[in-house]
């Protein structure tokens, strides 16, 4: 119908639209893109060997805390109880809370260094959903990981503290309501 | 052809394609790739007779080096990770553990020997040969190896990653 040698002319709306994604591209570019490689930076970072160290301590200092106020209690029992110091069960007592305050602080030390270990892959995945143009998932950060670590930590050391036969003692008094206070002591 | 008109030829193709043939004859210098802005060198004009195609091949071969130069690199790093049992990452992840279990242990000790102190008292104890610390210390490098293996689970399964689905299924 056309006649001629030459073809038919694109649509300009093709040319429009081409100009379009260019344009949005552009836009990427510029303000995306420095974003993007700014978090596939941090994410090969987070398999530095030393990278998780912060959140080691923390998780240590946290799960340590969590005994320290049980073994003052248990020391205020047995001091209330008037039992000596240097007698074997205050020994034996106190240095199985300390043990199991070791391990404690152990595992969740390196509970919290795994957990950074899978949050760097993770962010690996997310890195490369990025490439694929999918939705990235999202990831739980530092504090979110720590609770989780945490929770159980307070679990075991609930464990530990039941125990104490010090602790089991003043479960009930006044003292015992300082033990139920930051929640080893009651159900659930 | 001469190195001079070489270049003419090139300056008139699109960016992409000219950056493609500049690279194949080692010319280089040409649209070079920038990775914080690789669609720096998109160009709306100079197009021939179908300028919308051209523009379209044209981000389709852009979108195609930035993943090439900026995600295949961490893909191929996420492959290079796992091994026959679990990831690379299982040596530092064990040293870690050891070192945390270890270091709580001689922490521990400290705070022990400090609070008998404050009584008087001498610490005998010593918690790094108890059986709840060594126990402590060889279950936490059992869990670090089964984490592990989790992990390299995830990864291939495709609830971590899905590496290989995904690698499967490019096409932007």
């Amino acid at each position: 119908m056309g006649g001629g040698g030459d073809g038919p002319d694109e649509l300009e709306s093709k040319g429009a639209l081409a100009e379009q994604a260019a344009n949005a591209l552009r836009r990427y570019g510029q303000t995306f893109v420095p974003l993007e490689n700014m978090f596939i930076q941090d994410t090969m970072d987070m398999f530095d060997p030393n990278a998780s160290e912060n959140a080691m301590a923390m998780a240590q200092n946290q799960t340590s805390s969590i005994y320290e106020q049980g073994l003052g209690d248990m020391q205020s029992a047995q001091f209330n109880m008037g039992l000596d110091p240097t007698s074997g069960r205050v020994k034996k007592e106190s240095s199985a809370l300390r043990e199991a305050q070791a391990r404690g602080m152990g595992l969740a030390g390196a509970g919290a260094g795994i957990d950074y270990t899978d949050a760097a892959y993770q962010g690996l995945g997310n890195v490369i959903n990025m490439g694929q143009g999918l939705q990235t998932n999202a990831m739980s950060g530092n504090i979110d990981r720590l609770q989780s670590g945490l929770d159980r930590s307070g679990a075991q050391a609930k464990s530990d503290f039941a125990r104490s036969s010090s602790l089991q003692s003043i479960a009930g008094t006044g003292a015992g309501m300082a033990y139920g206070s930051y929640g080893l002591g009651g159900g659930g | 052809m001469s190195q001079h008109s070489m270049g003419q030829y090139i300056q008139m193709l699109s960016g992409e394609s000219g950056d493609a043939v500049s690279q194949f004859y080692g010319m280089g210098g040409y649209g070079s790739y920038d990775p914080n802005n690789p669609y720096s060198n998109i160009r709306s004009s100079g197009y021939g007779d179908n300028p919308g195609d051209d523009l379209y091949a044209d981000l389709i071969r852009a979108q195609t080096r930035d993943y090439n130069q900026r995600f295949a690199p961490v893909e191929n790093f996420l492959a290079g990770q796992i091994t026959a049992t679990g990831t690379k990452s299982l040596g530092d992840d064990l040293a870690r553990t050891r070192s945390s279990s270890l270091g709580a242990v001689a922490n521990v000790q400290g705070q022990q020997g400090r609070s008998m102190g404050r009584m008087g008292l001498t610490n005998t104890s010593n918690i790094a040969n108890s059986t709840t610390a060594v126990g402590g210390l060889v279950g936490g490098l059992n869990d670090t190896r089964l984490r592990d293996s989790d992990r390299r689970t995830a990864i291939l399964s495709g609830s971590m990653s899905g590496i290989s689905q995904k690698a499967r299924s490019t096409g932007q």
